[in-house]
């Protein structure tokens, strides 16, 4: 049994659009169907969303491109969230990073990494995820958050 | 100033200008052993060790000498020509412990010419000879007491008895040690022993020089001597013998003798009380041997206990064994272990007091350690009381040349940690449990988030009024899809948690092994893999559920190839093994991949780990639970770089 492997072509999930609010979001989780549908839906919410289906790839993109906001599963094949995030903030040290995982809980993440950073348990509200968004964003939030 | 060196023997002088004699002590060869006088008769120089008609050429004295011994009385033979000189001699028997120890041979001029005098000196000879006998008969009962008395009391008792027939003032007794003369003993000091000092140095002393010499030494007026002397108060006193306590070259102390006249000693008393200090010297010796004897063999008893102690206070029980298997040793350990006493176990053959062991038979077993001189170990043995668990261990034990002289057996109670043991295993069991449920938990969380997202996704459409049908039907495939993905985890989880029911049948590995092969040759073809496959003809048949372990080395063969994308070696390989008393197939699968890191390695066989992204990370963790069902293990061994090898290893039909 297993799941059904998505092709590595499908990605990176480029979309843009939205309102034109000039915020890009990158996305990241090895399950395309998550990548798929926060890309959607954040959107339809008027943000430009870039995926990933790896944390390699995600961040020769946060590298190349101006990011403004991630958000990313935490257990992934290869390089996790985790150390993902912390290179992302050796280089970008504000970058907002949001965490959601089926595995594992924030109070593990608390001490793996520096600064504040927001969580979100799978299954997650697509609203709460994009309240926080928005948070982050369009009011300059900051502090550890976490939904479960 | 010192005093008139008193060699042995002296010229005796009493104011006569023509008097000539001298003392001879003979042994019971007749050899002189010491003399004195007769200087003036030529020749007379060393005559220690010499028969005495060497010296005194006179035929009867052989026959008079004899008599003498015999008798025990005092004799005299008259007017015997000594070198042109008329002498008459006195012969003395010298008693000890009721048996003539030597003969005392008196040599004087006067005496024909004045009988008077040779009265007077018989009856001086007498006394003197009664004093050496008490003196000589002193030493005898010293020597027996040498066992019973201390050595301080011993030299307390020399020292009176010396005073006591002496007739001197005082007397010290003192024995060399590390600081100096040490003063050990001493009589008729007043205020005993302050006047006589602790302690006198070796250097520049008159006891010093008798040390160094190793001769008497007599000073006839110590009052205008400036020298130091062994004693604080010097009243009353005017002469002084010290006398070398010696053993040949060996001088052990200095015996020091104080008198109130200017000549207290006659030279025969002087010449006794010489030959005495060896004896003396003796008694000191076997003494000071026998305290050197004592502290020894006290040493060595504080050894042994000491080394009893060690053996007693190891925790682990400690038993010997004699060649004829009868207990000489047992340790405390060992008693709480068996129940049998140590007081009573010794001597008793082993098999009387040692436990029945489950299925080791211990006397077969010492008498093949003894014989074969190899250590036999025993494994979680169980000690008939209690469900008491051992560890055992039997060693020859060998004498100096090697020889066996018995066999040791060492015993440690394991109990408490095998019990430990199997708290510990039912914990793991309910961690095992605990991670399992967790794993499944995330793993359907997975899923469920995604059927979460797109049913949030489908409500706003439907909500804003967005129907779009194509779009609808996407989520909700979607949806689909990810509810059929819960429904195969959970499949998987139950037919896990529910052994099926199977009838072991006899199982033919070999033939798995090929079905397996060619059920995997396009991958491995497509992958460019190589496979070595080396399979021994002896593999034995084994007892389980052939589609079972199929699955088995599926996962396993199929791990293995997924670790090689860019081709390798497969190697596979089953053989006969026999292992911990049992026979066994071996089956190995190593492949030539990318290796499993060693932090990893322990977690493989945990439900829902994997480091591949299609990966359920269920088939090692399934694969382990068919092998522990047939009794087997798996193992593996694994290099990042160079690959991995899994052994499974399935117990033979009996």
């Amino acid at each position: 049994m297993g799941r059904a492997a998505g092709s590595p072509s499908s990605c990176p999930l480029r979309i843009r659009g939205g309102k034109g609010m000039g915020y890009r979001v990158l996305v990241v989780d090895d399950e395309e169907e998550v990548v798929e549908i926060l890309a959607e839906f954040l959107m339809e919410e008027g943000f430009e969303v870039v995926g990933s289906r790896s944390a390699e790839e995600a961040l020769a993109i946060f590298r190349k491109d101006d990011v403004d906001l991630v958000v990313t599963d935490v257990r992934m094949p290869g390089i996790d969230g985790v150390e993902m995030a912390k290179e992302m903030r050796e280089r970008k040290p504000d970058i907002p990073i949001i965490f959601i995982s089926a595995y594992v809980d924030f109070s593990e993440l608390k001490g793996m990494i520096e600064g504040s950073f927001s969580f979100f348990h799978k299954p997650f509200d697509l609203s709460d995820i994009l309240e926080e968004v928005r948070r982050y964003l369009f009011r300059g939030g900051e502090g550890i958050c976490w939904k479960g | 100033m010192v005093g008139e060196e008193v060699r042995s023997p002296k010229m005796c002088r009493r104011g006569e200008k023509d008097w000539i004699g001298g003392l001879f002590l003979l042994d019971m060869d007749l050899k002189v052993v010491a003399w004195s006088g007769l200087e003036s008769i030529p020749g007379s120089e060393g005559l220690e060790g010499r028969e005495i008609w060497e010296v005194i050429p006179e035929s009867s004295l052989g026959d008079k000498l004899e008599e003498t011994r015999r008798t025990g009385r005092i004799s005299l033979l008259e007017g015997v020509e000594v070198e042109g000189e008329m002498l008459d001699l006195v012969l003395v028997p010298l008693i000890a412990g009721g048996e003539v120890r030597n003969l005392l041979v008196i040599a004087d001029s006067l005496l024909i010419k004045d009988r008077v005098m040779a009265e007077e000196l018989l009856e001086s000879t007498r006394r003197l000879k009664d004093r050496i006998v008490e003196i000589a008969h002193l030493m005898d009962i010293m020597k027996h007491l040498i066992a019973t008395y201390s050595l301080d009391d011993l030299l307390s008792a020399i020292a009176k008895s010396i005073g006591a027939v002496t007739r001197c003032k005082a007397c010290t007794l003192r024995l060399v040690e590390k600081e100096g003369l040490v003063l050990k003993a001493s009589f008729g000091m007043k205020g005993d022993p302050l006047y006589a000092k602790d302690v006198v140095g070796f250097e520049e002393t008159v006891l010093g020089s008798v040390l160094r010499t190793n001769k008497p030494l007599f000073i006839d007026d110590i009052s205008s001597l400036d020298d130091e002397l062994d004693v604080v108060d010097r009243d009353g006193m005017r002469s002084l013998l010290a006398i070398p306590i010696s053993s040949g070259e060996e001088v052990f102390g200095v015996l020091t003798l104080y008198s109130d006249a200017d000549e207290p000693y006659s030279d025969g008393e002087i010449s006794i009380i010489s030959a005495l200090s060896g004896e003396i010297a003796v008694v000191i010796q076997s003494a000071l041997l026998s305290r050197e004897l004592e502290r020894a063999s006290e040493e060595i008893s504080i050894l042994r206990n000491y080394s009893e102690s060690i053996i007693d206070s190891i925790p682990v029980g400690i038993a010997a064994v004699d060649i004829g298997l009868r207990i000489v040793k047992w340790n405390a350990a060992m008693e709480r272990i068996t129940g049998g006493v140590r007081g009573f176990v010794f001597g008793m053959p082993i098999e009387d007091v040692f436990p029945r062991l489950d299925g080791v038979d211990i006397v077969e077993e010492l008498k093949a350690v003894i014989e074969g001189a190899c250590i036999r170990e025993y494994q979680r043995l169980e000690v008939g009381r209690d469900g008491m668990v051992v560890n055992m261990w039997i060693c020859p034990l060998k004498d100096k040349i090697g020889d066996p002289i018995g066999a040791l057996i060492i015993a440690e109670d394991i109990t408490e940690r095998v019990a430990l043991e199997n708290r510990l295993r039912k914990a793991e069991r309910f961690l095992y449990l605990g991670e399992m449920a967790a794993g499944i938990a995330h793993e359907i969380n997975n899923p469920i988030g995604i059927i979460s997202a797109y049913s949030q996704m489908l409500l706003r459409k439907l909500g804003k009024g967005q129907v779009d049908i194509e779009e609808i039907a996407k989520y909700v495939r979607k949806i689909d899809e990810e509810t059929a993905r819960c429904g195969g985890i959970l499949r998987t989880i139950l037919n896990m948690s529910k052994p099926s029911e199977w009838r072991p049948v006899d199982v033919d590995i070999r033939g798995i092994i090929l079905d397996i092969v060619q059920l995997t040759e396009p991958q491995r073809n497509q992958q460019g893999i190589r496979l070595l496959l080396e399979m021994g003809d002896e593999l034995p048949v084994v007892s389980g559920d052939p589609q079972q372990l199929k699955q088995v080395f599926l996962n396993i063969v199929m791990n293995a190839l997924q670790a090689m994308p860019n081709g390798g070696t497969l190697s596979i390989s089953a053989e006969r093994r026999k292992e911990s008393g049992r026979e066994w197939a071996a089956i190995s699968v190593a492949d030539t991949g990318y290796g499993i890191p060693e932090k990893d390695i322990r977690r493989i066989f945990e439900p829902f780990y994997t480091t591949r992204k299609d990966g359920s990370g269920l088939g090692l963790f399934v694969s382990y639970g068919i092998v522990q069902r047939h009794d087997g293990d798996i193992t593996v061994e694994s290099k990042v770089g160079e690959g991995s090898r899994f052994t499974v290893k399935l117990p033979a039909k009996d």
